[in-house]
């Protein structure tokens, strides 16, 4: 119990921290200086642990900071992008993914139809849920893609004591694509 | 008298018995002879062994290519199963029936030996169903950290709900028992 009651007090300590630093970057303008990536066609890359944005789901009011890596330390502070993939927004499929149990624990009741918002430095982007499915912990379901998409994932079924078996993968097509300016 | 004929014949019992038991001495087959053909027989049996592996392992190979869908080139010399079905036989056994007509055949390009099973088990084909295809098996416990293309969904599952509800329960039956 004290083990499990340190990970969760932990993980909500670097959530807190992560949101800090994230309202820190928006503040002090790194927004406006990075505006000069929106024209670069490269792939941005980001450093394990650096903050990748702004993940905002209205429909079940999930409001998550964005870490770059899906290790047990990153997905105890938030959702976490997945390493090789696109930055959401940008061409190609960004997967980002999270714990059922903490931060991704309302992500069942989120259907095709709904509304997802990101915000990384360079780009404000809104999605519509587009696709829903279960799969199995090892079935293949990433695969890149040449247009901007998002895909989350997390753990399924949501309230299962142990390791979950399966997986639960939503992916989103872009609305709009705003410049951060 | 009689006292006399009878130590006369124990006398020649015991000269008969003794020559018997040379005699029995002289019949058993030596030793040397005797691990011969235990030897012998046992190199049968690794020998047996070795090409029901290479039959195996032939087999095996075939199956894994013919899943991946890679064309088996006709008239491959390696393989003359007449069988389609057998020709991916299914490995779900863990005995290999060998056919009488097995051949063995030496490969250049393996070091163990190709064998020409014509399997006249009648195994059944593995089930598609139950069976992940191979692209699916390659990347099926890969690195799930990084994106690659057909790879599955990041490692999310978490022990904590599990062990905060054993440390729940223990609490509980804790409680339970003092009162």
């Amino acid at each position: 119990m004290l083990y499990v009651g340190y990970r969760y007090a932990s993980g909500a300590y670097e959530r807190d921290a992560a949101r800090t630093a994230w309202a820190a970057l928006e503040a002090h303008g790194a927004v406006a200086t990075a505006s000069a990536l929106v024209a670069s066609p490269a792939h941005t890359n980001y450093a394990s642990g650096e903050l990748v944005g702004r993940l905002l789901i209205p429909v079940v009011r999930l409001d998550e900071v964005i870490a770059e890596g899906v290790g047990d330390d990153e997905l105890d502070a938030g959702p976490g992008h997945l390493p090789g993939s696109a930055s959401p927004g940008e061409p190609g499929n960004a997967v980002i993914s999270a714990h059922r149990d903490r931060h991704f624990h309302s992500l069942g009741r989120v259907g095709v139809g709904d509304t997802v918002i990101t915000e990384t430095r360079t780009l404000r982007t809104t999605w519509v849920i587009t696709g829903r499915k279960i799969v199995g912990r090892y079935q293949p379901s990433l695969f890149p893609s040449t247009e901007p998409e998002l895909t989350l994932t997390t753990c399924w079924p949501i309230r299962y004591v142990g390791p979950a078996p399966d997986r639960l993968i939503l992916t989103a097509k872009p609305l709009r694509v705003l410049p951060r300016a | 008298m009689s006292s006399r004929y009878i130590s006369l014949l124990l006398c020649a019992i015991a000269t008969v018995a003794t020559s018997a038991g040379a005699q029995f001495t002289a019949a058993v087959v030596p030793p040397k002879v005797k691990a011969q053909v235990d030897t012998t027989a046992r190199q049968d049996s690794v020998r047996r062994a070795t090409v029901a592996l290479a039959a195996r392992v032939t087999d095996m190979k075939r199956w894994v290519d013919s899943a991946a869908g890679v064309s088996i080139p006709k008239g491959d010399s390696t393989m003359t199963v007449k069988n389609s079905a057998a020709a991916v036989a299914p490995l779900m056994k863990d005995s290999v029936v060998m056919s009488r007509n097995a051949r063995v055949r030496a490969d250049s390009a393996a070091s163990i030996e190709t064998v020409e099973v014509h399997d006249s088990t009648g195994l059944r084909a593995p089930d598609s169903a139950t069976v992940p295809p191979p692209t699916s098996s390659r990347n099926a416990r890969g690195d799930t950290r990084r994106f690659a293309s057909g790879a599955p969904a990041p490692a999310t599952a978490s022990l904590l709900p599990l062990l905060a509800l054993a440390g729940v329960s223990t609490l509980l039956a804790g409680a339970a028992l003092r009162r």
